[in-house]
């Protein structure tokens, strides 16, 4: 935590390599979040890097206060989708004929994947907002229970019971299908 | 009802944290609590698929591409900052705006720029500035030591470069400095350098490849003495004003415009002329001595204490320092020893109309001006008499000069009232003698006797 505020305040007085050191350590775990959410690869590609830009861009508003650097990040990443969505007027992905794969990858084994995700983020569709989030962060983003409490300003309890009861829930969906 | 679901909470919890982040597998977890065994395998099988689905990687080629944007981003918002109070302008209209700054009225502007450096904005400031110096500069010599203390800047540069480890502008700034010391050498040896002597602009070439016939042009000299060489042979060496042979002078061209000023008067007036020029020279060549080795000293040491993505481009600094400064310091050596060949008050007197033959030395630098006199002959014999063309023949007489200038060139060894030519003939007789250096490096070697072409060819320059 020591090391992550030193760098955050270097970064805010305009330190590149620190913000860079920032930027390697969250990006997977923000797209990570971003696609379980959206279930769109491309389009959490995009919302990603708009993240970090955003970050960049009003890294000095960021005021430590008990909450993680990572939770201000993730707010970003909320907002964003948040704004996202909203302006697309989606709540769901593009068709599964639409997906985009990368040049060198095994095709089907891409589109198993990408089936995967959109499946999951189909499932996390339904549930609550909290809940999704819940999901998102503790097991895309890999973030433990203490910080997410943090980034969703709930209690460690409220986030243990949120998660107990997006589990059931997406246990629910995924059977029935 | 609330504890139990609690415990639960927690002992979900505490499962996923252990299957998850310790790495244990549900049977492990389940048996530490068997009680919720049956409740909890569903859960965290569920969890297990959903982690197993989202532990996605960004493609490389995004990742990729989302960092150098990233970066882009980072550099760019440092740039503002380090701009800042003008940051809301674009980086050229401040460059344009400080320009114009200059040019109108600052010279806070033009100071600031001196001392700027080429990754910085005020750069183009100047060099537009040393550009400046450069047009208004007249004198060749004046030049070439501006060219000198350019390339003093130059060598800073590259040497703040090289800290900056940025070898792609240090090879921008080392063709600056080439170019810089090249024109050191180039003023030092042109014909240009004499401008800042009075010397007069030769005519185009070829608006002389026809001269018309000036028979006004033969000048008699003194018949030469029985048993000696005809005056028309080649002079080893330019003799000096002052140990040129006084000859009867020439009848004066109407219309000159040349005043007769007292002879004591002109001699000095040359002498003074001749020393400043040398002087000059000699200032020149320090400067450049002392600026040659302090660059060399500079880059090396900058060399050593570089990282090693510049040392290449140093090194090239490095090699075109040395180079150039040695052509300029070789082309200021030959004009020097030209110059210091003809000092009039040491040059020993040559006697009157004792024109041995010598062999031309095939050096053109320190050639000595043929100022030989052909004798009289009759026009139609001359023109009739066997010459082999050269080129430099045109090139002698690719000048235009007036008949008065001409004839003055002619009869300065000669002529007892040079005083009288001289506003014309000095400045000629540069210009003039340089070309006859030329006519005679040009002309084939013979065995150096009376009539050899390059006799002929300095007879036929000096008609």
């Amino acid at each position: 935590m020591q090391d992550e505020k030193n760098l955050v305040s270097r970064a805010q007085k305009g330190d590149e390599v620190a913000f860079s050191q920032l930027y390697e350590e969250y990006f997977d775990k923000i797209y990570r979040y971003i696609v379980i959410r959206m279930g769109d690869r491309m389009e959490a590609e995009d919302i990603t890097q708009q993240v970090f830009l955003k970050a960049l861009q009003s890294i000095n508003s960021f005021k430590w206060k008990g909450a993680p650097f990572s939770a201000w990040l993730y707010r970003i990443a909320h907002n964003q989708l948040v704004d996202y969505l909203r302006k697309t007027k989606r709540r769901t992905s593009v068709p599964l004929d639409e997906i985009t794969l990368a040049a060198d990858s095994d095709p089907q084994e891409d589109v198993e994947k990408e089936f995967d995700i959109r499946q999951l983020s189909a499932a996390i569709q339904h549930l609550t907002e909290s809940q999704r989030a819940v999901i998102s962060l503790r097991f895309s983003s890999e973030l433990p229970i203490a910080e997410v409490a943090r980034i969703m300003d709930k209690s460690e309890g409220a986030i243990k019971a949120l998660q107990h009861s997006a589990v059931v829930a997406l246990r629910k969906i995924m059977v029935e299908g | 009802m609330m504890r139990k679901r609690e415990k639960l909470d927690n002992i979900l919890n505490e499962c996923l944290e252990r299957v998850l982040l310790a790495g244990e597998s549900v049977e492990e977890c389940l048996q530490s609590y068997p009680d919720y065994a049956e409740e909890l395998r569903p859960l965290l099988d569920t969890v297990l698929s959903a982690r197993q689905v989202s532990d996605i990687e960004p493609r490389a080629e995004f990742k990729s591409r989302a960092r150098y944007e990233f970066q882009q981003a980072l550099r760019e918002k440092a740039e503002k900052k380090s701009r800042g109070w003008f940051s809301w302008q674009p980086a050229w209209s401040a460059v344009v705006a400080s320009i114009v700054t200059f040019i109108l009225v600052s010279g806070v502007t033009v100071g600031a720029a001196g001392n700027s450096m080429p990754d910085q904005p005020l750069y183009p400031v100047k060099l537009a500035t040393e550009q400046l110096q450069l047009t208004i500069t007249r004198s060749p010599l004046s030049k070439a030591e501006l060219y000198v203390r350019l390339a003093d800047k130059r060598v800073a540069e590259i040497v703040y470069l090289a800290s900056k480890d940025k070898s792609e502008e240090i090879e921008s700034v080392t063709r600056r400095l080439d170019t810089n010391l090249e024109k050191i050498a180039v003023l030092s040896m042109a014909p240009g350098a004499r401008e800042d002597r009075g010397d007069v602009t030769p005519a185009k070439p070829e608006a002389i490849q026809e001269p018309p016939p000036r028979p006004g042009l033969m000048l008699a000299p003194a018949e030469p003495p029985e048993g000696q060489a005809p005056p028309s042979e080649a002079a080893p060496r330019r003799p000096a004003l002052s140990e040129r042979t006084p000859l009867k002078a020439p009848s004066q061209q109407p219309g000159s415009r040349v005043e007769p000023p007292t002879e004591k008067t002109d001699e000095e007036a040359i002498s003074i002329e001749r020393l400043q020029q040398i002087k000059d020279r000699a200032k020149l060549r320090a400067v450049i001595a002392r600026y040659a080795e302090n660059h060399t000293d500079k880059l090396r040491k900058a060399l050593k204490n570089a990282p090693p993505s510049v040392k290449q481009a140093l090194l090239r600094a490095i090699a075109v320092s040395e180079a150039r400064y040695k052509e300029a310091d070789k082309a200021l050596e030959g004009e020097q020893n030209d110059s210091e060949q003809v000092p009039p008050e040491t040059a020993p007197k040559r006697p009157q109309g004792n024109l041995t033959p010598r062999k031309i030395a095939p050096a053109p630098r320190t050639a000595p001006e043929p100022t030989k006199v052909a004798p009289q002959r009759p026009l139609d014999e001359r023109n009739s008499s066997p010459e082999p063309s050269r080129p430099s023949r045109n090139r002698a007489e690719s000048y235009k000069p007036q008949p008065e200038t001409e004839a003055g060139v002619n009869n300065i060894e000669q002529a007892n009232d040079v005083e009288r030519r001289k506003a014309t003939i000095v400045p000629y007789n540069r210009n003039r003698s340089e070309e006859l250096r030329e006519a005679l490096k040009d002309a084939p070697e013979t065995d150096g006797s009376t009539g050899s072409p390059a006799d002929t060819a300095s007879s036929k320059a000096i008609d």
